[in-house]
């Protein structure tokens, strides 16, 4: 196993150099101090590594098509290494490096399945995130003197209070390149290269609690947009969509299946190019007990713009069925996006239900108007308009002692609309005028917080489309943990929402070592 | 020109005088330091005691007395015997008279659990769960002793500030027909230091609730908390920190009764913001709180979550879900941290025994330790002391906990043993701790304790030794900057 992960095809001297390193160096703090964090001193400084490993496995159960794959169709693999240095009570530094790797890719190098389906081709690209820029996470000094904060480096700074999609929080990429698979939430938030200080007031005031002033400054030196999800199987491995394109004729020219894109994307300008400065700034108080922020940034939008290209696409085969799969010329960029906005989040205290545990709601807000994004028409042009987003949730735990007489069940719906302006006659693409999303999650704890199932759902209200999540997780003890999931998709409408996700039904299995 | 000259000379003397006398005005005023000059890390506190194992007596060498400003240390300290004579005024007694009525003659001396057998005394003088933790270490629970060496009982007090606030202030706070204090009439101190009447009970968990534990509620805590399931497996091994404030009836190094206007204004009693260091997966998480006198206004809790990289508003009304880990609620916190209110799940108050118990003495020293073996308490001091029994009793039947029963000292108002039994009268969980003491400061401290959570019905249970400081942070460290110094 170890010689078909370090010397087979695809794996360059420095990643396995990489990859060695960091097995080494996980194995001799296992070894070292079992599950504990390592604390250690250097030069007077006192220092703390803490980390984890996680090995999981996924069993796809959406059928034998295209875009998946029946049976173990991914063996993902987390480590990830954490260092904090605290030189001082005002000065600290944190770095993060770790691997992320796929052994399916090895482990199915040689099955017939996984190569016609052309899974292989993604192997550059998934098989480990071996680039500089994916093995070191985070890497940032922190300041803090006085009423001043600051940090930087190459750090995640979130915002918003949507759970499970984004609205406010817009300064971080996306990781999607693993899809839904379960991986830490926190290693989808990709760090980048940021500035950020704030300032926070010194008050006597008997309503405005706190006061602070947050702003952020992207100096671009490493412009990088989001990591998602894109057709094809050699770019996406078993996370490309499905989606089929009419061809009108008979077999195998009733439709073709829609492969990769032949991109042409234009990206903000190189190291430190003006053209990719990000600027954003956040008031926080609390007021009343109530967390509010207001919110403005302008810098360019994560997610590209796309539409087709002039060119003809280029086709292929796909040796299953004979039919063509067509791969489009796609041109697009990283538009500007810049938008004003608040966050508010308290709670009913006196909204409480004393059958229920006499637990009050957090009620969570969070909108923003956004001036001149920039869309695909359906007719292929782009186009500004502006749009308005808003999101309102809430956080409720009951007890539901017949069910469980020893913890609460904390449930929490959201429900988010995005409204485009001046919606033009045309359509957009992917997008009507008002787009709805709706998220649903529960959980509860058992055996003194051991076992946690939950069940979350995230409804695409306008495409009619689903995406189911059954969890459950047990914490044998702070070092280890096991989680046993299903993953379930499915959509009204053909090539919208979650539709093009049917097939990537799975089953998943994780195990979690901590220290 | 020379009449201006004068002029300027003249003022500038003037202005001179007046920096000389400002400057020996500061001179004679105390800067209270900043607590980060000189609170320790865990590193640190690890080189002089280790989580087991370890009866090094820390407190002789890393006590207040050696890790404080000098001239701190000297503010907080005071004449033992005003500060003997005061508080003995405010409470009407002192314990070495009122103790020695049970079992008069079981001696002083060192005991061990086979000696249970020998002293039936023993069982007389010990709660039942004292007497059954009174063995080896073994399953299912943490925290048992198999010797102890009994000492003389103390005149314990408080520190001179605390007690003169308590006796000046006797008398002011009032209470409502159904025994609910108004908290505007409170002023500092110890509000019912001599509990008596109908609400005896009541008016002793309000000192409790009021305590001046760790030098006024203002102090700084590195604590350990490692939790073990029923085999005696460890299945939690925690770090914490804790930064508290007291907002209301300060009274120590001559503070004003509340620490500025809006606490005052909105009647805030305390703040702290606990910080989790590990496990991982916990590591950066920290949780502010702030409390309100008003016993019908909720207290706001915010938590940093590092998996999602932000702050996240939580209800205090979410205080029956076991704390991260821990065996115990929220309400549960510190041994109890319950808002008694006539409307949201109100109890009956009882005193249900006033006697004196053999209960787990304080700690000068820091010399008692928790063994890796059976997680046994070693090293431990006993001494009779009074204690009042008081349980309350749920009206609430959607309540966690059916009742819950405390073993309070009568002379500090501090507790040992806390009992909670859930809705069916099983016991559910409980706590028992000892304090540090530091009679030089009249302070007793979340600092050397040796401290035990127990779920009884899970068969989990939690061990801690936590140290403390006196630290009198600013209210710019327990606010959203602090909580946002510690996150991830």
């Amino acid at each position: 196993m170890i010689k078909k992960v370090c010397l087979s095809k695809g794996a360059s001297g420095t990643m396995r150099a990489a990859l060695c390193g960091f097995a080494i160096v996980a194995l001799l703090l296992f070894a070292a101090q079992p599950g504990m964090a390592v604390n250690f001193s250097l030069g007077g400084t006192n220092g703390k590594l803490m980390g984890y490993i996680n090995q999981g496995v996924t069993y796809g159960v959406g059928g034998n098509e295209i875009d998946t794959k029946d049976e173990i169709q991914s063996a993902l693999f987390q480590l990830l290494l954490e260092v904090q240095l605290d030189f001082n009570p005002q000065l600290r530094f944190f770095a993060s490096a770790g691997i992320n790797a796929d052994w399916a890719y090895p482990m199915l190098s040689d099955n017939s399945e996984w190569d016609k389906k052309q899974f292989d081709r993604s192997r550059d690209d998934l098989y480990i995130f071996s680039h500089r820029r994916d093995l070191l996470h985070e890497f940032h000094l922190t300041w803090t003197p006085g009423n001043w904060y600051f940090r930087a480096g190459k750090q995640i700074v979130v915002w918003g209070e949507t759970d499970g999609f984004r609205l406010m929080d817009q300064i971080n990429p996306l990781d999607q390149r693993r899809g839904m698979t379960d991986v830490e939430f926190e290693t989808t938030i990709l760090p980048i290269w940021l500035i950020r200080a704030e300032y926070y007031f010194d008050l006597d005031s008997s309503w405005l609690q706190d006061l602070g002033l947050e702003f952020v400054f992207n100096p671009n030196l490493d412009f990088r947009g989001d990591e998602a999800i894109v057709p094809g199987n050699q770019n996406s491995g078993i996370w490309a969509p499905y989606v089929e394109v009419p061809l009108g004729g008979a077999y195998p020219n009733d439709f073709a299946y829609l492969g990769s894109y032949i991109q042409h994307l234009d990206r903000p300008g190189s190291t430190c190019d003006d053209d990719g400065f990000e600027y954003a700034l956040r008031i926080k108080s609390v007021i009343h007990d109530t967390l509010i922020t207001l919110n403005a940034f302008y810098g360019r939008d994560n997610v590209p713009v796309l539409r087709a290209g002039a060119d003809a696409p280029r086709m292929g085969v796909y040796p299953g069925d004979g039919r063509f799969i067509l791969h489009p010329h796609m041109e697009g960029k990283y538009p500007l996006m810049r938008f004003v906005g608040f966050t508010l989040t308290r709670d009913f205290d006196q909204l409480y239900i004393k059958a229920l545990g006499g637990i009050g709601p957090v009620l969570r807000v969070e909108a923003f108007y956004a001036f001149d994004n920039t869309f695909v028409t359906n007719d292929g042009r782009f186009e500004q308009y502006d749009e308005f987003r808003w999101m309102v949730g809430f956080d409720w735990k009951v007890w539901m002692r017949f069910l469980n007489p020893r913890a609460a069940f904390m449930i929490s719906p959201q429900f988010y609309h995005r409204k485009i302006r001046d919606y033009p006659g045309v359509g957009l693409n992917g997008l009507r005028d008002d787009n709805y999303q709706a998220s649903f999650m529960i959980n509860t704890t058992y055996f003194h917080n051991k076992l946690e199932p939950s069940f979350f759902w995230l409804r695409d209200v306008s495409t009619k489309s689903n995406m189911f999540k059954y969890q459950l997780k047990y914490e044998y003890s702070d070092k280890w943990n096991y989680t046993l999931g299903v993953l379930l998709f499915d959509g009204a409408k053909t090539g919208q929402g979650f539709e093009p996700l049917t097939n990537k039904d799975q089953v998943y299995f994780t195990i979690g070592y901590r220290f | 020109m020379k009449h201006c000259r004068n002029i300027a000379i003249s003022l500038l003397a003037v202005f001179v005088m007046l920096s000389a006398g400002a400057g020996l005005a500061a001179a004679e005023e105390f800067d209270i330091p900043h607590p980060s000059t000189y609170v320790p890390t865990h590193a640190d506190l690890l080189k002089h005691k280790k989580w087991y194992d370890d009866p090094r007596p820390y407190l002789t060498t890393f006590g207040p007395k050696q890790v404080l400003p000098p001239e701190l240390y000297e503010k907080l300290s005071y004449d033992v015997d005003e500060m003997k004579k005061v508080w003995a005024d405010a409470v009407g007694f002192k314990a070495p008279d009122v103790v020695g009525k049970i079992a008069p003659d079981f001696k002083l001396g060192k005991y061990t659990y086979k000696d249970k057998e020998k002293y039936p005394q023993i069982k007389e003088l010990m709660w039942a769960d004292m007497y059954k933790r009174f063995n080896p270490g073994g399953p299912p629970h943490g925290g048992n002793f198999p010797e102890i060496e009994v000492v003389p009982t103390q005149h314990y007090y408080w520190s001179l500030p605390i007690g003169q606030a308590s006796k000046q202030n006797m008398g002011k706070t009032k209470l409502d027909e159904q025994g609910y204090p108004d908290w505007t009439t409170w002023q500092g101190g110890y509000p019912f230091p001599r509990p008596s009447g109908k609400f005896k009970a009541q008016q002793i968990m309000y000192n409790v609730e009021k305590r001046y534990l760790g030098w006024g509620l203002n102090f700084y805590i590195l604590g350990n908390v490692h939790g073990f399931m029923k085999n005696m497996k460890q299945d939690f091994n925690g770090l914490y920190d804790v930064v508290h404030l007291r907002l209301a009836g300060r009274c120590l190094l001559g503070s004003k009764p509340w620490l500025d206007t809006r606490a005052e204004k909105r009647g805030e009693f305390k703040t702290f913001i606990l910080g989790f260091l590990a496990p991982r997966d916990v590591a950066g998480a920290a949780q502010s709180a702030l409390y309100y006198l008003d016993i019908n206004k909720s207290d706001q809790l915010m938590m940093y979550l590092p998996s999602l990289r932000r702050i996240r508003k939580m209800t205090s009304t979410d205080s029956q879900d076991p704390v991260m880990g821990q065996d115990q609620i929220y309400d549960d916190n510190e041994g109890w941290m319950q808002k008694l209110s006539p409307t949201r799940y109100p109890y009956t108050y009882e005193v249900i025994d006033e006697r004196e118990f053999l209960v787990p003495a304080t700690t000068v020293d820091g010399s008692q330790y928790v063994s890796s073996e059976g997680l046994e308490f070693r090293n431990m001091k006993f001494e009779r002391r009074p204690i009042y029994v008081v349980k309350l009793t749920q009206q609430d039947s959607n309540y966690v906990y059916g009742h819950r029963i405390f073993y309070i000292d009568q002379e500090t108002f501090l507790f040992y043993h806390n009992e909670y039994y859930d809705q069916k009268g099983r016991l559910y969980r409980s706590w028992d701790g000892n304090y540090g003491w530091f009679p030089e400061m009249g302070q007793f401290a979340w600092c050397g304790m040796m401290l035990v959570m127990k779920d009884h019905i899970d068969l989990h249970s939690g061990v801690q030794q936590p140290y403390a400081l006196p630290a009198f942070w600013d209210r710019e460290d327990v606010s959203l900057r602090g909580l946002v110094r510690k996150a991830k």
